[in-house]
């Protein structure tokens, strides 16, 4: 493993989760108790991600800086799993009025339209490009 | 003030980003030189790599949900920054979006659904076991405020040490 590798992956992680962490306070504050903040993120680096995976530049040097910084630091920081996990467990586990309900939906729109998002964005890209 | 604790959390995020990504990367190196080596021997695990670093992050993420961190700007190195970067939405994606996209089977979309249960299970089994160390927390700092000396003086030094 280079040194450079490590440097992309840190800087595109600290940004990625920057804006997650701005865009899930902001939905926190003015968009209600469902978690937008996450299905936000989430779909955004899934489409981007295919979207970057389709470039014919990607496929022939997936490890350059710029890809890694990119694919594994930003939208890796960008995009989480734990969130998405401890949001929906504590809405369904949770004894908050409707929110079984909130947390499950939460769960499947994530694992429903993302990767719909991802594949979308590989073959808009594959067609424009 | 307000404004100093927002800096204060915003620099929490960022450096647990920058740590949790790289431990992403290394993790899923180590990982993946194990699941190759598992699979060229005997066992094909019906895993990527990504999912035991999904797995392992959304046990750790219930498991400080249950134990209730005061600290907010502990919490956002830790949750936010650290966590939220280690575990990636993007790369399970792909990983199973990639297979299907090259004529994967309909096990694929199987095995997908059945590791975002894994995740889910996994954080809500940490949240459990967080509980149960804050409860015993709870109670061992209750025995110690009442001075009960049968409960344990040594407990109740415990807690103190916890606190400072």
């Amino acid at each position: 493993m280079i040194a450079e590798t490590i440097i992309c992956t840190a800087l595109g992680g600290a940004l990625g989760a920057l804006i997650r962490w701005i865009v899930t306070s902001l939905s926190d504050r003015y968009l209600g108790k469902f978690a937008w903040g996450i299905l936000a993120v989430n779909l955004a680096g899934c489409i981007i991600a295919g979207a970057i995976l389709a470039l014919p530049g990607f496929s022939e040097s997936p490890s350059t800086p710029l890809n890694v910084f990119l694919v594994t630091g930003l939208l890796g920081g960008l995009t989480t799993w734990s969130s998405l996990a401890t949001s929906s467990i504590s809405g369904m586990e949770g004894k908050e009025e409707g929110g079984f309900r909130r947390g499950l939906l939460l769960f499947l729109c994530n694992i429903a339209i993302c990767p719909v998002g991802f594949v979308l964005g590989l073959m808009l890209t594959e067609r424009l490009v | 003030m307000d404004m100093k604790k927002t800096a204060l959390s915003a620099g929490a995020v960022i450096l647990g980003g920058a740590l949790g990504a790289v431990s992403r990367l290394l993790l899923l190196e180590i990982a993946g030189q194990a699941v190759r080596e598992l699979g060229a021997r005997h066992i094909v695990l019906p895993l990527f790599p990504i999912d035991i670093v999904n797995i392992t992050g959304c046990l750790a993420a219930g498991l400080i949900m249950g134990l209730a961190l005061k600290n907010a700007q502990l919490k956002s190195l830790l949750v936010t920054g650290f966590l939220g970067a280690f575990t990636s939405f993007s790369a399970y994606v792909q990983s199973y979006a990639m297979v299907y996209v090259d004529g994967g089977s309909r096990l694929v979309s199987i095995l997908f659904v059945s590791n975002a249960l894994l995740c889910l299970m996994s954080c809500s089994i940490g949240l459990a076991i967080g509980n149960i160390i804050r409860e015993r927390r709870g109670k061992r700092q209750k025995a110690a405020d009442r001075g009960g000396r049968a409960a344990g003086g040594s407990a109740a030094g415990n807690t103190k040490e916890e606190n400072s």
